[in-house]
């Protein structure tokens, strides 16, 4: 018997996944895409958010649809040149996607004309040393002159905090030297454990696992209100510019969706996050829920543009 | 089978071509800045050289053994051939789309080029379609590519 | 660890764990068949079905694809000269001569059973360095990667018969490596405007061109079938068992293969191609007699199937202690793990060691499992290489181009298989080796991102490669390599003059 259900249920997973790969019926089908391919954060975000969001929805189907390509531009751009009707939806990622304009690359999509339904994940970003470090405090870091620091390709969120941190910190001006190009998040949190550089950031997600096995150690983190014990926020340490530094994970449509569609759409997002069902499945997977409304996203958007632009010089390629 | 030595003429234009081309990708790599192009232009100028050694070597060769040209022309005419049917597979995959393409393709080539009766060639046209079908659509659940005209008509 | 193990094997004995092992199993071997399919894109699939299951449940179905995708992939290498997966590609240098000559058989028993004691060896090598995980992955930094692949690209040139044209195939690879967007330099590199190049040349379109479509051309230029045997001549088809038996002859190639496998497994972000090609070059460099190689010796199968199944337990270190993937199918595997609340890091080792110990006697099972299916459907495949060629050639083309499209869904990558199947039918025809290629194409990032994070980190003092030591013992093995060939051809000259 139990033999038989597993294998039904293995049926009707491929059936479910082949969702995934199709647009079945448009009038009743909700696609959400992810422009990365599976397996990565974005698409563990969607794909646990998905079934909720189909409940609370009504029922409609809703599915994840990956398209990958061109550092995520492929996917959003598909987004947002899809038409207003609210069956297309995306989840974008902050500063991420928003990086290439403030860099002054051409891209397919604004997201401050984006249609925001809410944002699920919020993470504020840890300035790391190796555990055996000298370096103990700001301070100590402030002062070592010839610094390497461990980081993420140009374009990446991951230097993009670092740069505007070292230009915030004043480190700019010693002329750190960027290792970047580390395959993702960990290998340059490895390269840090290694010895390659001194210094690194990343969001307390990925760094949190290192923190806890001892080694790596945490300098300040970003963020209203630390979350590891004996580590300052920013603002604490005296650098308050650097406390919206984030990485945000919204959901959001292409520009003009009608106000009934988008408040039903927006609606069905707090539904879900209010759920706490959700809410503890979206912890048992590691999310670093934080959720805000359309409303408020698609302000603090705005916002945190503005916040980028700031940093335009700061931000320009060090390699 | 034809060995090396009587494709001569041929070899010594592929080798002439592969030398433009490094000296194409040399002369683009010249635009990239500082880290991307630091690569670039140091195997740039290994591809240069060891093109242009091999284009000599090849001259070389061709200079001391003439060969008469007919063969080559015939052989280099079989594969072009060829090739123009990798193309037409190609051109009717993004027009028709793979499930009509597949079985139209493979009937064509089966009576057309290999002069298989139209009988047996329609049977494996039919066994190799129902083959991806069931595999990628029906299986794994793929949505196969429809093919230009398909696509603008919906 | 022994209260682990029990736990472990007393998991995997109930009914619904074997079941998803089979399933995964028969998954994987399909999807390993499918050229432009793999293990990675089974695990994408099946992905979203592990929804609902237990962890460790999730874990035995992506260990059965993992344990089989790999040996799944020879069958197609080895009938077709179709590398299934991208590090069955090195085993079409011998094993599609074989089936010119009407042995597939063999070759695909040996394939099998070198596949399977490649797994054993490194599940075996996986369990015993688990404990000391860690300090090995931070063994490699920047400067070893380089001198890495430097090592991978060196022993494949020197083992070709013209020097010449595989230097030029290298750099040509190194080339097609650069094309897309550099994120180091932030520059766009020759994508002439198309944005479809913006992620540079993916791998298996390009693999399945340059092998599949290639072979289809020259099919087409030839005419005849796939095996120059004559069906009747043959007589009985026989062989898996001889091909089980070949590769106890060779222990040594079993056993360096499994090793190489292993090493080059654990080195985080360094994939199975490079595993099965350096283990292909390794054992054609320290073959006495290497004559016939690349014209079908059995040794040019077991070498890189025995490490193309040893790299899995290798690989899994990394992913699995510090969560950098090796390949994509790792990088997804990585995915699974973190949807059912397993993060992986230094901590996972230890706190989660029953569920890894799931994993390894799966992928092990697995391992097993699919070299018996595969030998017992062998009898079956044969018969295609006696299809007459015309009826292949269409049929061949039309299923490599469709894996091509499955592989992303980008029309892209089918025109990509296409254009690189020109390429290769031009390099069979004049003796460019398409084995440098790939192993550049494949290297070439590499080589280029961890020189300039090396150079950068040494203030672009380049004795910093000499400095570091994991950077130096490779150089080590880097000289050695280019000086054994040498020093072999000085002894035979003056054994020569003595005599």
């Amino acid at each position: 018997m139990k033999i038989k259900t597993a294998l039904l249920s293995a049926v009707a997973g491929i059936a479910l996944m082949s969702g995934a790969q199709a647009d079945v019926d448009p009038s009743d089908t909700v696609s959400i895409v992810v422009p990365y391919g599976p397996g990565g954060g974005f698409d563990r975000a969607v794909r646990g958010f998905a079934p909720y969001f189909s409940e609370a929805l009504g029922g409609a189907n809703v599915i994840t649809e990956n398209i990958p390509g061109a550092g995520g531009q492929r996917g959003s751009t598909e987004v947002s040149r899809s038409e207003p009707d609210g069956l297309t939806l995306g989840i974008f990622n902050l500063p991420g996607f928003a990086l290439p304009a403030i860099l002054g690359e051409e891209v397919g999509y604004d997201l401050r004309e984006l249609s925001w339904i809410g944002r699920l994940e919020s993470d504020d970003y840890v300035l790391i040393v190796a555990a055996d470090s000298d370096i103990q405090t700001l301070d100590d870091l402030i002062a070592v002159d010839d610094l390497i620091i461990t980081s993420t390709g140009y374009g990446s969120t991951v230097l993009a905090a670092l740069q505007i941190t070292a230009s915030e910190l004043g480190l700019a001006e010693k002329d750190p030297i960027y290792l970047s190009g580390y395959g993702g998040t960990t290998d340059a949190i490895v390269g840090l454990i290694r010895g390659d550089g001194q210094v690194s950031m990343a969001p307390v997600s990925s760094v949190t696992p290192y923190l806890e096995s001892g080694d790596v150690r945490a300098l300040a983190m970003s963020g209203n209100q630390s979350l590891f014990e004996g580590v300052p926020t920013f603002a604490e340490a005296g650098y308050p510019g650097l406390t919206p530094l984030n990485l945000q994970r919204s959901i959001a449509g292409p520009p003009g969706i009608d106000d009934a569609t988008l408040a039903q759409l927006r609606s069905a997002f707090m539904d879900v996050v209010q759920n706490e069902e959700y809410l503890e499945y979206a912890r048992s997977i590691g999310m670093n829920m934080s959720p805000m409304n359309g409303a408020d996203t698609a302000a603090d958007i705005s916002s945190s543009f503005e916040f980028y632009e700031r940093f335009t010089t700061s931000l320009q390629n060090p390699n | 089978m034809p060995t090396l030595n009587s494709l001569a003429r041929p070899t010594v234009l592929i080798s002439c071509f592969m030398l433009m081309l490094a000296i194409t990708l040399l002369y683009l790599s010249q635009g990239f800045g500082r880290s991307s192009g630091m690569f670039p232009r140091f195997i740039g100028w290994v591809f240069v050289v060891l093109t242009a050694a091999d284009v000599v070597v090849q001259l070389v060769a061709w200079y001391q053994r003439k060969l008469p040209a007919s063969t080559e022309t015939a052989i280099t005419f079989k594969q072009l051939k060829s090739m123009g049917w990798l193309l037409g597979l190609v051109v009717a995959l993004s027009i028709f789309g793979f499930l009509i393409t597949i079985p139209a393709y493979i009937f064509t080539f089966l009576t057309w080029r290999a002069g298989h009766d139209k009988r047996r060639s329609a049977l494996i046209a039919i066994g190799a379609l129902a083959f991806v079908w069931v595999i990628f659509v029906w299986l794994l659940d793929y949505e196969l590519y429809a093919g230009l005209l398909l696509n603008n008509l919906s | 660890m022994l209260d682990s193990f029990v736990t472990a094997t007393l998991y995997l004995a109930d009914g619904v764990t074997l079941m998803y092992l089979m399933l995964g199993v028969l998954v994987g071997l399909l999807f390993g068949i499918i050229p432009g399919l793999g293990g990675a894109t089974a695990i994408a699939l099946l992905l979203p079905l592990t929804f609902g299951m237990e962890p460790e449940q999730a874990i035995t179905l992506m260990g059965g694809i993992m344990g089989s995708s790999a040996i799944g992939g020879s069958v197609t290498a080895i009938l077709l000269n179709a590398p299934g997966t991208a590090p069955n590609a090195a085993t079409c240098f011998d094993g599609y001569p074989l089936t010119r000559q009407g042995k597939a058989g063999l070759a695909i028993g040996a394939a099998a059973t070198a596949s399977s004691l490649g797994g054993i060896v490194g599940v075996v090598v996986l369990v015993a360095i688990l404990p000391m995980a860690k300090s090995l992955v931070l063994l490699f930094g920047p400067p070893a990667f380089f001198m890495l692949a430097v090592l991978g690209l060196v022993s494949l040139t020197i083992s070709n018969n013209n020097m010449l044209r595989g230097l030029i195939a290298a750099a040509l690879g190194l080339f097609i490596g650069f094309v897309g967007y550099d994120d180091m330099g932030g520059t766009l590199r020759f994508t002439a405007g198309i944005d479809y190049l913006w992620d540079g040349i993916k791998l298996v379109p390009a693999l399945i061109g340059l092998f599949a479509i290639a072979e289809m051309i020259r099919l087409m230029v030839e005419g005849g079938a796939i095996s120059k045997v004559d069906r009747n001549e043959l007589g009985e088809v026989k062989g898996v068992g001889a091909g089980f038996k070949a590769v106890f002859k060779h222990p040594r190639t079993v056993l360096s293969g499994s090793f190489i496998g292993t090493l080059v497994g654990i080195v985080p972000g360094v994939g199975g191609t490079v595993a099965s090609f350096l283990s292909y070059s390794f054992t054609v460099q320290s073959s006495r007699d290497s004559s016939q190689f690349g014209k079908g010796d059995i040794r040019g199968v077991i070498a890189p199937e025995a490490a193309n199944n040893a790299k899995d337990g290798g690989s899994l270190i990394p992913t699995l202690a510090f969560g950098i993937p090796g390949s994509a199918e790792m990088a997804l595997f990585l995915g699974v793990l973190v949807l059912h609340g397993m993060q992986p890091g230094p901590l996972l080792l230890i706190e989660r060691e029953w569920s890894l110990l799931v994993l390894i006697i799966a992928l092990l099972l697995a391992t097993i499992a699919s070299a018996c299916v595969i030998a017992v459907a062998t009898k079956y495949l044969i018969k295609i290489t006696f299809i007459d060629s015309s009826i292949l050639i269409p049929t061949v083309l039309s299923v490599a181009l469709v894996g091509a499209y499955a592989l992303e869904g980008s029309l892209g990558d089918v025109i990509m298989a296409a254009v690189f199947g020109v390429i290769g039918y031009v390099m069979i025809r004049l003796d460019y080796p398409r084995i440098t290629l790939v192993i550049a194409i494949v290297l070439g990032g590499m080589m280029e991102r961890n020189f300039i994070q090396s150079m950068l980190m040494f203030r672009s003092d380049w004795t910093g490669f000499f400095r570091d030591t994991t950077s130096l013992v490779i150089f080590m093995i880097i000289v050695m390599a280019l000086a054994l060939p040498v020093l072999g051809r000085i002894r035979r000259r003056v054994r020569n003059a003595n005599a």
